[in-house]
């Protein structure tokens, strides 16, 4: 039962009288209490997005090297000319592009992961460049699912958030299982008209 | 009847905007028009096979371009009906837009110059919601546009008690202003302005001096050198003209007032404006001073809204006060934001690596004209740009540090021109944190914050402490029930 509160003139009040203490409090907090983003939650992604990765990798590297054996071995049959040093530089540079773009996969691969908390998502990814971009669920404007042919034939998808201030998605997830995406998009939603 | 329900009735009509606002919609579409497609049109103004059809081709465009204007004055009605600003727009596809009074956040006035000889004045109706004005009403009588005002702005019912204005530029003021502006920038400006008009005349010039006596030529040949001294100081007075003048078409007469709710501000020369808008609205604070600015004592301040808000093509104002002084940029910051950015915040500032790195990057791009030409010039010129990239890159890192208070940001950075932005921690969108291998082996990751009016990067901070940023960042606008906009 609601207790009464009483003014100095012995008039009761229903509510009780608040001070301004009551009405807005601030306490300060350290940051180092606050809530963190643990690492060791990420969600990884799925193995279907590695097939795909490593597939674009693959048929990257071999039409790229196709496109140079061919002129090394003409040049190298040719009885008058042998193999200019240009070709040479851009084996040498094709090999430094391959070792790098395959520790991105190599190494890149399991860091990628999303991590979904009651009021924001964490999408982080990158070997080379480590990228970690959070996104509150009450800044998210729309959300989007994409799937082109290629992410299709291997069932994943995009998840594209898109917050205030630049033109495009402002967090790109790709690689994310169809169904899962939706399930994450449908969420995604509700959390964001709830807040 | 009441005599808000008289000036209602007003506009119980649909009403269409003065016949003159046919014109508005003329330059606006042809500006329009020029923008979208001028690199087409500069292709077939250099086609000889085109140009020769350059008169059919301009009536033709101009012919569309007044029926244009003149169907879409035509299609423009506005009335008030049921406490709604209703518009009706639209050529091909017709749209009724229905504003509820009580949504109208601002009404700004915008007089243009060819609207003074007409008593006109143009609108623009901003709702809480819009990103960018929602209605433009290019062209009204003064009177009936200050009727629809005082009903547009009726909902609110503001305490209309005169506020002492935070800046009011004089004459002397607007001169020191511009006197501050960037005269290189401004006479480069004008130089290229120069030379594009002037490359069409060259033949006329060639066709003079061939005309002029030999010994005239031989003078001129012997004397140009006297007219590099001369050449520099004209160049120098064009800008500091232009500047003058551009200080005087922008900010003649501004007036600026701070209200506990909005900022006003009005002035303008050619181009007259009056606007209030919402402090809410505002998401960044940017103080910028130059060296003359300092030494003049005052620096110019750009209030940035979200970034579709301040593009002045969807309907957005562009805010900048110029000329404000210590004192007055004090009463800016406190009549904005709550915090004090002298209490005890903390205080975080890139790695030592970060200038070392800057410097390094720069040094190396100044060798390469070394392997092109190796002589004894280009090796000084290397050495003291090696001094120059140092010497800048450890001032920039000296100045450059952000303050974190309980709930804002203010973000220190620049050198000769320094800058200061503030922010809300509750109106950030969202956190980006970006480090590359070599980051991660010294520790260190870059802070991307990124607001509704562009992002804010710190770059080099410890990890842990750009995580604990994060988290502070995170927790202040998940846990806010204040909409940020």
């Amino acid at each position: 039962m609601q207790k009464n509160h009483f003014s100095k003139k012995g008039k009761a009040y229903l509510v009780p009288k608040l001070t301004m203490a009551d009405l807005f409090q601030n306490p300060s907090s350290r940051i180092d209490s606050l809530p963190q983003v643990d690492e060791s939650q990420f969600e990884p992604m799925p193995a279907r997005y590695k097939r795909l990765r490593w597939s674009v990798f693959m048929a990257v590297v071999i039409l790229g090297l196709a496109a140079l054996i061919f002129p090394a071995v003409w040049f190298a049959m040719s009885e008058e000319e042998s193999v200019p040093g240009v070709l040479w530089v851009v084996f040498a540079t094709m090999a430094v592009f391959i070792g790098i773009w395959a520790m991105e996969e190599l190494r890149g691969f399991p860091i990628r992961g999303v991590l979904v908390r009651d009021h924001d998502l964490t999408f982080r990814s990158g070997y080379w460049v480590r990228e970690m971009v959070t996104v509150p669920f009450n800044r998210i404007q729309h959300s989007e699912v994409s799937q082109g042919p290629l992410a299709r034939a291997f069932g994943v998808c995009t998840l594209k958030l898109y917050t205030a201030g630049s033109s495009g998605a402002n967090l790109r997830v790709p690689g994310l299982d169809f169904a899962r995406a939706q399930q994450l998009r449908a969420f995604l939603d509700e959390r964001a008209g709830q807040s | 009847m009441n005599e808000q329900d008289k000036v209602e009735g007003v506009f119980s009509l649909p009403q269409r905007q003065h016949v003159l606002g046919v014109f508005r919609y003329f330059t606006r579409n042809a500006w329009l028009l020029i923008r979208s497609f001028w690199p087409a049109l500069a292709g077939l103004a250099i086609s000889d096979s085109v140009r020769m059809y350059t008169g059919l081709v301009s009536v033709i465009v101009l012919i569309g371009l007044c029926a244009f204007a003149a169907l879409e004055h035509w299609r423009f009605t506005f009335k008030i009906d049921a406490g709604s600003l209703i518009i009706e727009r639209g050529i091909l596809e017709r749209e009724r837009l229905v504003i509820p009074l009580d949504r109208i956040q601002t009404v700004h006035t915008e007089e243009l110059f060819w609207h003074r000889f007409f008593s006109l004045v143009g609108l623009r109706i901003d709702t809480a919601g819009s990103s960018g004005a929602e209605v433009e009403l290019t062209a009204l009588k003064k009177d009936q546009a200050s009727l629809l005002i005082d009903v547009l702005s009726s909902a609110h019912h503001e305490p209309k008690a005169e506020v002492a204005p935070l800046i009011q530029l004089d004459w002397e003021k607007l001169f020191r202003i511009g006197l501050t502006q960037n005269h290189l920038r401004n006479a480069m400006i004008s130089f290229g302005a120069v030379v594009a008009v002037a490359e069409p005349l060259m033949e006329w010039v060639e066709q003079a001096l061939d005309s002029l006596p030999t010994v005239w030529i031989w003078a001129f040949k012997f004397a140009w050198i006297f007219a590099v001294p001369l050449f520099g100081l004209f160049f120098l007075f064009t800008g500091l003209l232009v500047s003058l003048l551009g200080a005087l078409l922008r900010y003649h007469r501004l007036t600026v007032r701070l209200t506990s709710s909005h900022l006003e501000m009005k002035g303008g020369f050619l181009k007259k404006f009056e606007f209030k808008l919402p402090l809410h609205k505002i998401q960044m604070l940017e103080g910028k001073s130059g060296i003359l600015q300092r030494l003049a004592g005052f620096q110019t301040v750009k209030i940035h809204q979200a970034r579709s808000q301040s593009n002045a093509d969807a309907g957005g104002v562009n805010v900048v006060i110029p000329g404000l002084s210590r004192e007055e940029m004090a009463t800016l910051n406190s009549g904005i934001y709550k915090e004090d950015c002298k209490s005890e915040a903390l205080r975080l500032r890139p790695h030592s690596i970060w200038w070392v790195r800057r410097a390094v990057l720069f040094i190396a791009w100044s060798t390469i004209p070394l392997f092109l030409w190796p002589n004894f010039l280009v090796v000084l010129f290397v050495f003291a740009w090696a001094a120059w990239s140092i010497y800048s890159s450890v001032m920039l890192h000296r100045q450059m540090c952000l303050i974190v208070m309980p709930s804002e940001l203010l973000f220190r950075s620049g050198w000769r021109v320094q800058l200061s932005r503030r922010i809300e921690l509750r109106k950030l969108q969202r956190v980006t944190l970006r480090a590359n291998w070599f980051m991660r082996k010294k520790g260190v990751s870059n802070v991307v914050l990124l607001t509704a009016a562009g992002p804010l990067t710190l770059p080099y901070v410890p990890s842990f402490q750009a995580k604990e940023l994060r988290d502070k960042a995170l927790f202040e606008i998940e846990s806010t029930q204040v909409p940020w906009m």
